[in-house]
This record gives structure tokens, sequence and C-alpha cells, in this order.
């Protein structure tokens, strides 16, 4: 179906992104492709459909073949129906209000009648499970669902390969899984080839025929899952992420490693447990870094984002704040910066109450950085981004270049210091983006999302330097392996209510509470549950055994 | 920042409003704004005004919408009429209201005098009252049509299919734009930056956003240019519709009503204009003269 051969690629004046890839993909194969940031797996998705050479400057050797037609020598029209593309954002794909028109789009630009318009909206919707959404809004469907649109007018173009780019890296673990359960569906009944591109192999490894590694353009792996873990060493050295089964297996020293905790109960051979007291750290909330009291807060009047929410965060405490997309943890989020108010009720920070301050008198103290790291960097180098806030705070001289030195160290970005923010890979951004904040030595950091698009080496050294700091932290992720890892509390809401607060421990033991907020046990608990003790991380689970 | 999101994208409900064929709101769009153009007298400028805002009562849009618009009328209106009654140039003029005399030390003699004249204040009133007839007709248009619409209806009146397109999608981006704007002045604010700073800091604000604005324009329109072209955008030179748009009575009569308006009143001034200059004169337009000279 695909077939790829000595394939070099450029963008114009820059050193190769892609060096002679050899590749072939059967057809209805599901390959997920992986790699660390900036390897290149994105510009060989390109390649697959036509955007590079046709749309993209930039020197191409090599060819593309998809399904027998090269593509450097095929037009965006015929490529169009032998492969579909779907992106990481489906905002910056949907333009229409109504699900059905973003479905037609592809039909009416090949001239096709109404009626074989209308076949393949059913055809598409009823493939990804979104009929009875035909008539819908596109705003007020779920990042889940909108994702599932996106395939949908992919779908209506009938391609034979369908290439995903990073699909569910910015969904809730309940959207990530619908969507990918509509990928596999399509894969296996369908017989559509899938090449889909994604950091979280934690969570698609399972479902697919071969994972293929790249590394600075080139194709380091390519194997069946379970052939491929074996090679650990290799996903540990590029940073990536593995599953918490097979990682445990391996410890093990297993050679046969499951993909899924069903098929891990019953391998695992255990003789006797050990009791692991692991206490709870104990918090102390006398001295409140942010107290909120019943606090009440919508966007628009009949649409209620916060509900009474109560609480008191501790100076030095580390929160993660979960439950799904739209539950209200951004919202609470941009309260403790002072940014919203809250229609009732009240929201003190570091003491102050926010209704009778301006955000901007929390300069310095109080740290936010964005889901969406590229609106927080205008500057023309990372060092200056780093330099900006404690050049406007008035910091002298000497203090100023020994806050921006530590904030690129902690976030590993020292090599990249005189680079532009904006030619950096989303990671990187992401991390220069942090370090804006911690040169200005904020008492209370809060981060929305920290974890979207980093490699694992970079999620743990970020977080390993909050551990370190001591300084108050709230976060909000759908990453439960940090948040056990790295937060002293978890909050979990749903729908504008706090369902959870308490030790991470304490809170990701009730499956029907996390069921709710759409969240999942880690694979590690769940085994260890099925075994009869509690173990929150694969070193806990060592230690029991 | 999501208010802003929220204010600006459409309404989509079920109303009467709603209901109008794009082609027949386009058209009632241009031609308001070419009788505002002709009209000069700001009674009936506010009367057109009300009915006009009698269209947002119809399309039950939200409170967060009509506050946005009051607040853009409010000060479109009394911008308007404040500045052209205090630099009311044109003769015979006023005077209402002193604020600096001629005579008064230093600044009298600096100034020669600063006074709020009555004729600037009508005059102004009827500046504000056409741009805000227009504003109101114009978001009432873009917050009740859905822009799969907007873009049918554009191919529709003969614009080419790809500047409509871009006109669509600009509007469709529009409000994230908007939002994202504020999101970066308020990160920028966050960390210690003084935007109203005398001296550079307007400029250097501007300077700011500019880079993360364009960034993430370019990033987003390179997204939806790869998404679109993958889908077959502008592969044939035509392409079919899952959805025809068909003319009702009440469109047929939006847009004879909203043509016949405009030719009347335009003709009507025209006439008036000759009769004036004294270039043309019938006694049978008697009437029409006063009609113009007192209403129009």
């Amino acid at each position: 179906m695909i077939k790829i051969e000595d394939l070099c690629f450029s963008y114009s004046n820059n050193k190769p992104v892609l060096k002679g890839i050899n590749l072939e993909i059967k057809k209805g194969e599901f390959i997920l492709l992986t790699g660390p940031t900036g390897c290149g797996k994105s510009t060989l998705l390109k390649c697959l459909n036509g955007i590079i050479p046709h749309e993209s400057s930039g020197e191409m050797r090599g060819s593309v073949h998809i399904n027998g037609i090269e593509t450097k020598s095929s037009s965006m029209k015929e490529l169009s129906q032998h492969a579909g593309m779907v992106f990481q954002s489906p905002d910056d794909q949907i333009f229409s209000t109504v699900v059905e028109d973003e479905v037609a789009f592809g039909p009416e630009n090949l001239l096709l009648t109404r009626e074989e318009i209308e076949k393949r909206i059913e055809y598409s919707l009823k493939a990804v499970g979104m009929l009875e959404h035909r008539n819908s809004a596109t705003n007020a469907l779920s990042g889940g669902q909108k994702q599932r649109i996106c395939i949908a007018s992919v779908l209506a173009m009938q391609p034979c390969v369908l290439l995903l780019d990073e699909p569910i890296s910015q969904m809730d673990p309940k959207g990530a899984d619908e969507v990918l359960r509509v990928i596999k569906k399509l894969n296996s009944e369908l017989d559509l080839t899938i090449v889909m591109v994604e950091h979280r192999i934690h969570e698609a490894a399972h479902l697919v025929d071969r994972i293929i590694i790249m590394n600075e353009g080139e194709i380091v792996l390519s194997e069946p899952p379970k052939k491929a873990f074996k090679n650990v060493e290799l996903f540990h050295d590029l940073g990536l992420r593995l599953p918490e089964t097979v990682e445990l297996f391996h410890r093990l020293g297993y050679e046969d490693v499951p993909l899924t905790v069903e098929e891990t109960v019953g391998k695992i051979n255990i003789k006797k447990i050990k009791d692991n007291n692991h206490n709870s750290p104990i918090i102390d909330i006398s001295n409140a870094a942010i107290s909120a009291k019943d606090v009440w807060y919508g966007y628009e009047k009949d649409k209620v984002v916060l509900k009474g929410i109560n609480l008191e965060i501790g100076k030095g405490e580390r929160v993660a704040l979960m439950g799904n997309n739209g539950s209200g943890k951004s919202t609470l989020l941009l309260h403790f910066a002072a940014m919203l108010k809250p229609r009732k009720g009240e929201v003190k920070i570091l003491g102050k109450n926010i209704g009778s301050n301006s955000p901007y008198t929390f300069a310095g103290k109080v740290g936010i950085v964005f889901q969406n790291p590229d609106l927080m960097l205008f500057c023309d180098t990372v060092k200056d981004e780093a330099s900006f806030g404690p050049q406007n705070l008035g910091y002298s001289k000497e203090e100023l270049n020994s806050n921006v030195s530590k904030a690129l160290k902690a976030m590993t970005i020292e090599a990249l210091s005189d680079d532009a923010p904006h030619a950096l890979s989303k990671g990187q951004r992401l991390r220069v983006a942090v370090a804006s904040i911690l040169s200005t030595t904020p008492e209370l950091l809060l981060l929305d999302e920290p974890t979207t698009g980093q490699d694992k080496i970079h999620i743990e050294e970020m977080m390993k330097h909050f551990l370190d700091s001591k300084k108050t932290l709230v976060f909000c992720t759908h990453d439960i392996e940090t948040a056990i890892k790295f937060s002293t509390r978890v909050i979990i809401m749903n729908q504008g209510n706090i369902i959870a607060d308490g030790n991470p421990r304490k809170v990701f033991l009730d499956k029907e509470l996390l069921e709710q907020a759409s969240l999942k046990q880690p694979p590690v608990l769940q085994i260890s549950q099925e075994l009869g003790f509690s173990a929150f991380s694969i070193e806990e689970f060592l230690e029991a055994l | 920042m999501i208010r802003a999101r929220t204010i600006a994208e459409p309404t989509i409900k079920d109303t009467i409003i709603h209901r109008i064929d794009p082609r027949a709101k386009i058209v009632l769009v241009i031609s308001t704004a070419f009788t505002v153009v002709a009209l000069d007298n700001p009674e009936t400028m506010l009367i057109l005004l009300l009915i006009s805002l009698g269209g947002y009562a119809l399309a039950r849009l939200p409170v967060s919408k009509l506050k946005a618009l009051f607040i853009l009328l409010l000060l479109g209106l009394w911008g308007t009429m404040l500045s052209q009654a205090l630099f009311y140039s044109q003769l015979p003029r006023t005077i209402i209201f002193t604020i600096i005399s001629p005579g008064a030390p230093f600044l009298g003699d600096l100034t020669g005098g600063f006074f709020v004249y009555q004729e600037g204040f009508r005059y102004g009133a009827v500046q504000g009252l056409r741009s805000a007839i227009v504003l109101s007709i114009g978001l009432l248009m873009s917050w009740t049509t859905d822009p799969r619409n907007m873009l049918n209806g554009l191919v529709r009146l003969k614009i080419p299919y790809n500047i409509a397109f871009m006109v669509v999608t600009s509007m469709r981006f529009l409000p994230i734009i908007l939002a994202e704007v504020a999101t970066i002045v308020t990160v920028q604010r966050l960390r210690g930056f003084k935007p109203t700073r005398v001296g550079t800091g307007v400029i250097k604000t501007a300077i700011n956003t500019l880079t993360p604005t364009l960034a993430s324009c370019v990033r987003r329109a390179s997204v939806l240019a790869i998404s679109v072209e993958g889908r077959a955008f502008r592969a044939y030179d035509s392409r079919t519709y899952l959805k025809e748009l068909r003319f009702t009575f009440l469109d047929k009569a939006i847009i004879f009503t909203g043509i016949s308006i405009a030719l009347v009143i335009i003709i009507s001034k025209v006439l008036y204009g000759l009769y004036a200059s004294e270039i043309y004169y019938s006694s049978n337009l008697r009437e029409l003269y006063t009609f113009v000279r007192d209403v129009l």
C-alpha cells in the first residue's frame, strides 16, 4: 500500500530532516510512528499525502508510492482520494459550524452529486459513531467528538490510507480512548491502512500492528509491539514512554511482555507480597497560599462552570487539578491567577482578595503558564524571553542573570538560549514559556497541562525541579502517572464541582470516582490490586515483591 | 478571553432572522450602507437604527452579545458626537458651552478658546448614526448566519469561491484571534510589563503582541490549508453543494424592499441636490423637495 524508497528531505537551506528512509507498509496495517520531538515523523507523514513536495518548500529526493501512485508525479486532487490526513488540534481543522457541513466539504469539492454526498456523510459519521450528531453544532462537541468529526470528514473522501498526526495529544483519557477505539475499528472493519504519529505510546501500543521509531531523520526500529518492546533501552535512551506493563515485566526479567492489564495479571507469578508502607505526607494548610470560599463562575449567565468551590491550598503543596475536558479546572486555575473574578464567593491568593486586586498586582509573586505556549513567547531569543519578566519587575542585573540562568538550566534549554523561541519544537516552546515564568521567582506557580507534547525525560526533569524548589505548585493535567509521582495532593473536578480532594494515593484507589471524571487507574495500580495489594508505581510494585 | 470568543462567534438558533437567506442579508447590508450615506436627518436615522435593533429582539441573541453591541454603539455615537461638538469648523456654529474662555490666562491665548458647538453635536450625531446603523445591521448578519451558508451565499452572488472561502474563514477565525490577542497582552502584564506606560509602552506592547499573534495565525492557517487541500479544495473549477439555497417569499420581499428603499432615497436626494444647487427644478416635485428636506 505504501512504499518509500531512499527518501531524503530538507527544508530550504537547513540540515536534512529525513535521511534515506526506506519503508513498506502493507494494506490494512496499523502503524504507530513515534520518536523524540523534532525527529522527522511529522515531516514523513506530510510526504505520504503529498503535502511534500506539492505544498511545501524544500528539497525532496527518493520516491513515495501510495496505492501504486507516485506522490511526486500526481496531483493533490488525485492524492486526496488515496491518503487523508487528520491533525493534532481539531479546532484548527474544523471551519463549519454544523457537523454534516464539515463532512460534506470534501465530497462537494469532488463534484459529487447530492445523493452521493448524503451517502458519504452517513457512511463516515456511522463509521466514527457520530451519526446522531449529524446536525449538531461543531462547537458544542467534546474534544474527542470533534476529532472524530475530523476523521469522518477525511473518511468521506474514501481514502485507502489514513494519516494521523498526534490525534489524541490534547485529549483527556476518555476522549483519547474513544478516538483510538474508532481508529482501531476503522482499521479492522474497513481494512483501512493507518499511520499514526503519537507520543502517547502507552495508550496506543496494544492496538497497533507495528511500531516504527524515528530518531534524527532515520528509522531506528520497525517491529511489531511485542518485539519492539524488547528494545527497552532504546525507548529509555530516546525518552519515549513505555507502557507500564512493559516496563514492569522488563524489570521483573520476563522475556514476553504483555500490552494490557488483563494479559499481565495472568502471566505474573508472585510468591510473597510484602506490605509496602508508604505513608501519605501530612498537608499543612494553616498557612494557605490559596483560599477559595463558595466560588461560582460562568462565562455566560446560563452556563455555570464553577459551582460553589471551597478549598484551601497550603504553601509548598503541589496540587494536581484533574478531570475531563470542560470540568472547570482551567477556569479554576485562572481564578488562582486572579485573571477571573468569581461571580459569587471569594478567592484569596497569598492573603490578598482577588476581588479587590488586579491580576497584575501579583506579577512576580504568581506565575501562570498557559496550555498554548505560543501565546507566551514574543521575544527574539530564548534568553530574552526569560529576561523579560525580571527586567520589568526591576530586578538587579546580578539577580536577573542568576534567575535567567537558573530558569534555563531547570528547563534544560541552556543550549537554546540564543535560538528564536518560535522556531523550536512544541515541547521546547513549552519549556521556554515555563522558564520565562520561573525567572520571575514566583511564590505560586500555575501550569495548565504542562505535560502535553512533552517527552517523558523532559516531563520528569521539569517536575523534579518543582519538587526540589519547594514552592507552591498547582497544575492541570490528564496524566495520572505524573500526578501520582509528583503531586502531594490531587483535586478531581467534574461538571464544576470538586468530587475528590486529597492524597493521590487515596483518591486513585476509588475506581468509581475516577470513572465519573473520565479517568482510569494507572496500569500498575490495576495489576497490583488484582494481585491483592496497592502499588502506585513500578518501583513500589517491585518493592512489594 | 473565552468571553471575547463567545461574543464574536455566531449564535445559531431557529428564528425568523436566522432563517433569512444569506444572500438577502448581504443585499440588505449593502443597500443599508448606501441608504445611510444618502441620509442626513438624525431623527430618521435614529428610527432606522431602532428598526435594525428590532432585528436583535427577533433573533433572540444572548445578553453578552447585546451588551457588546450596546457598548460599541454607545462608544461610537458618543465619541463621534463629542469630537464633532468640540472640533466643528463649519459656519454658522452656535456655542452652547465654553470650556476655555479666550480671555483665560495662557490657555485662552494658546487655544483661542475651546467651545462646544450645537451644530457639531448634530453633525456628529449624523456621522455616528451612519456607523451605528451599518455596524448593527452588519453584526446582526454575522451573528445570525452560519459561515457555511454565508460561503454559499457569497458564491451565489458570483463572488469567486476562493475569495468567498477566504472571507468566511477569516470571519470564522477572527474570534479566536481576538481571544488570543487578549491572552498575549495579559501574559505580558503578568510578567510585570505595563502596556500603558508613557513612551514606549504602547509601541512595545504592539510589537510584542504582533509576533505571537502572527506566529499563531501562520500555524493555524497552514494546518487549515493542508487540511482543506487534503479534502480536494480547488480540485475543480466548480463544486457541488449539499445544501441548495432557496429564496422564500420573505427573502424576496427583503431584497425588493431593501433595494427599492435605497434607490428611492438616493434618487430623491439627487433630485433635491439638483434643486438646491439650482441645476434642475420641477414644480411637480415640490412635495418631494419638502419631504427630502424635512425627513431625509
